[in-house]
């Protein structure tokens, strides 16, 4: 049993490297450049030229993918960096000082978990611009309350121990035991939580670019490619195929590797 | 009872408060302001007919009292007109609401219906092989953009085999149909957006009967079952699934948000003529009376839907209601 995860786990490592990597040095591993279009070109199948076909501009699908990776991956990223951060602080504020700011927080909490986020996010893009910085920020500024819930929870229960009742008797101030001696005991699932919202992130640009409300074309993203295969379904579908399979192989990876870890450190 | 489910909701009204205030500050905060929201923000408004209407509409009060305002015009219901056609929002919203409240109602039915009888039989016969099939499944389900898998079944089934219909909810000339034929065709329509809405939330609740599942049967109670000799499946059903489904009641008021969020995707993706699709329209024509319109009316019947959830919770588990009663 032990085996077989562990092989999944670097299996997953190795995909996501490899997703990473091709995305990173795209210009220096494809033949065409993502917007060269090529109308006496456009929607060829897969063949040996353009291995994932063309789209209806003649655009090497498989180059466009690679770039579009780019902008599905750092997007993800930096709405993980900004989610995570966000639990994090507010998770360990509410757990350490308990009382009224713990019952505001979890009020706050609540708020957001029961909103359907993906309205919330369709309304906030539809009234700034669907730019890039726009959507990271959206993200990442709905995907936090989960994460805040957890590190509270495991907050509660860490500043229950003796090593904690030792510092607190020891005059440090509450910022030093939030931060050093607090911090790193629910870093555990804080990773695991980081590990699987980069999954649910991608999920979610996806799924607004999908509906035309996220990354603008030209610009390709994961989700807007899928979104353009749409319109060419039952002729071109290799259009939606490889990008969907990207999302899919992408967001599956993290979260076996988001599993495994969890299954490992025995967070909750 | 009554006084846990009037205690439960004046429990609501800060959530309440939280969510009209977010909804409002978006509003507030938004390029342009509510100026913009009501159609006399552009630069092309005469600016001393900008500041008449502002003091129409009453913006040129406190934000507070603005806020009042507001709340006063959604607790009637009062959303104002659509841009597209001067129709009010409200009106829109009615219109739209019975398909979605159909297609979400449907697959919930299918979710529990699926998710349960595998659920149960993956923590009875855990690590078995039916158990890892379905990990597998679970794991898949999650990561799966529905979508992807929505254009995928509808290139095979409407498109390859021509089997089943992609758009719409109703064939053409539905209206003339005989009775029968009007719900087969309904039904018909049903098939893919209620699979594909299912899909992911299916593997969530099955991960989550199995958990609870696997909790229960490793109480005393089940092993003095066990002692007593009573027969695996009546153990299995009566005594330990009994008390899984207490949770498993409460998840599905908690299922209700992504099912309404994703039902944006899913209802543009098949033309399913619901909420959803009515705010990616709205959204499309930037027509802001009815994206908030919609974001907060949406947003107050989930809120509703998981307060029902806690009532029945309460009403399936008497500790529940005793134990707030104290």
């Amino acid at each position: 049993m032990e085996m077989r995860k562990n092989y999944l786990f670097w299996m997953s490592v190795f995909i996501l490297g490899f997703f990473v990597l091709t995305s990173v040095f795209a210009p220096y591993i494809c033949r065409y450049s993502p917007s060269q279009q090529s109308l006496s070109e456009k929607l060829l199948p897969p063949s040996e030229k353009h291995i994932f076909g063309t789209d209806e501009f003649g655009r090497d699908v498989f180059t466009r993918l690679l770039y579009a990776g780019r902008v599905s991956l750092s997007v993800a990223l930096v709405a993980v960096i900004i989610s995570t951060f966000l639990g994090t602080l507010i998770g360990i504020t509410a757990g350490f000082f308990k009382g009224v700011v713990d019952a505001v927080i979890v009020k706050i909490i609540d708020v957001f978990l029961s909103i359907p986020t993906f309205f919330l996010i369709l309304m906030v893009v539809s009234l700034w611009s669907p730019s890039l910085l726009n959507i990271m920020i959206v993200i990442g500024l709905t995907s936090w309350p989960s994460l805040a819930r957890l590190v509270r929870a495991e907050t509660l229960s860490v500043s229950e121990r003796d090593f904690i009742k030792a510092v607190e008797s020891l005059g440090l101030s509450k910022w030093r035991i939030m931060f050093v001696h607090i911090l790193p005991n629910v870093l555990a699932p804080v990773v695991v939580a980081a590990v699987l919202g980069f999954g649910s992130a991608i999920l979610v640009e996806s799924g607004i670019s999908f509906l035309g409300l996220g990354i603008q074309p030209p610009q390709a993203s994961w989700g807007n490619m899928l979104a353009s295969g749409k319109t060419y379904l039952g002729v071109a579908w290799w259009l939606s195929f490889f990008p969907g399979l990207a999302i899919f192989l992408v967001v599956l990876c993290f979260n076996l590797i988001g599993e495994t870890l969890k299954q490992k450190w025995g967070g909750s | 009872m009554l006084n846990y489910i009037i205690r439960r909701f004046f429990s609501y009204i800060p959530l309440f408060i939280g969510i009209t205030l977010l909804s409002f500050l978006i509003i507030k905060l938004a390029p342009g302001g509510p100026e913009m929201m009501m159609g006399f923000g552009s630069p092309r408004v005469d600016p001393q007919m900008r500041e008449k209407l502002k003091k129409v509409y009453g913006l040129d009060k406190p934000v507070l009292i603005q806020y009042l305002n507001w709340l006063k015009n959604i607790a009637t219901l009062n959303f104002g007109v659509s841009f597209q056609d001067g129709e009010k929002v409200i009106k829109k919203i009615f219109q739209r609401l019975p398909a979605t409240v159909l297609l979400n109602v449907c697959s919930i039915f299918l979710i529990f219906l699926i998710a349960i009888p595998i659920g149960v039989y993956s923590a009875e016969k855990h690590n078995s092989f039916f158990d890892r099939f379905f990990t597998v499944f679970v794991f898949l389900g999650f990561s799966v953009p529905t979508y992807w898998l929505a254009l995928i079944l509808m290139d095979i089934f409407g498109v390859r085999f021509g089997i089943l219909p992609v758009s719409g909810m109703v064939s053409f000339g539905w209206e003339n149909f005989s009775f029968l034929k009007k719900i087969l065709d309904l039904i018909w329509h049903l098939i893919l957006p209620v699979f594909i809405s299912a899909f992911t939330s299916l593997a969530s609740l099955t991960r989550y009967v199995k958990a609870e599942m696997l909790e229960v049967l490793s109480q005393d109670f089940i092993l003095s079952a066990k002692a007593r000799g009573i027969p695996e499946k009546e153990i299995l059903w009566k005594h330990a699934f009994r008390n899984a489904l207490l949770p498993v009641a409460t998840i599905a008021g908690l299922m209700l948000p992504s099912l309404i969020g994703g039902a944006v995707i899913f209802e543009t993706i098949f033309s399913w003529p619901g909420v959803g699709r009515l705010m990616w329209q709205a959204v499309m024509a930037r027509d802001y009376p009815l994206i908030m319109g919609n974001g907060v009316f949406i947003t107050i019947l989930t809120l509703l839907g998981n307060f029902l959830a806690d009532i029945s919770y309460a009403y399936l588990d008497p500790r529940i209601r005793y134990g707030n009663e104290k």
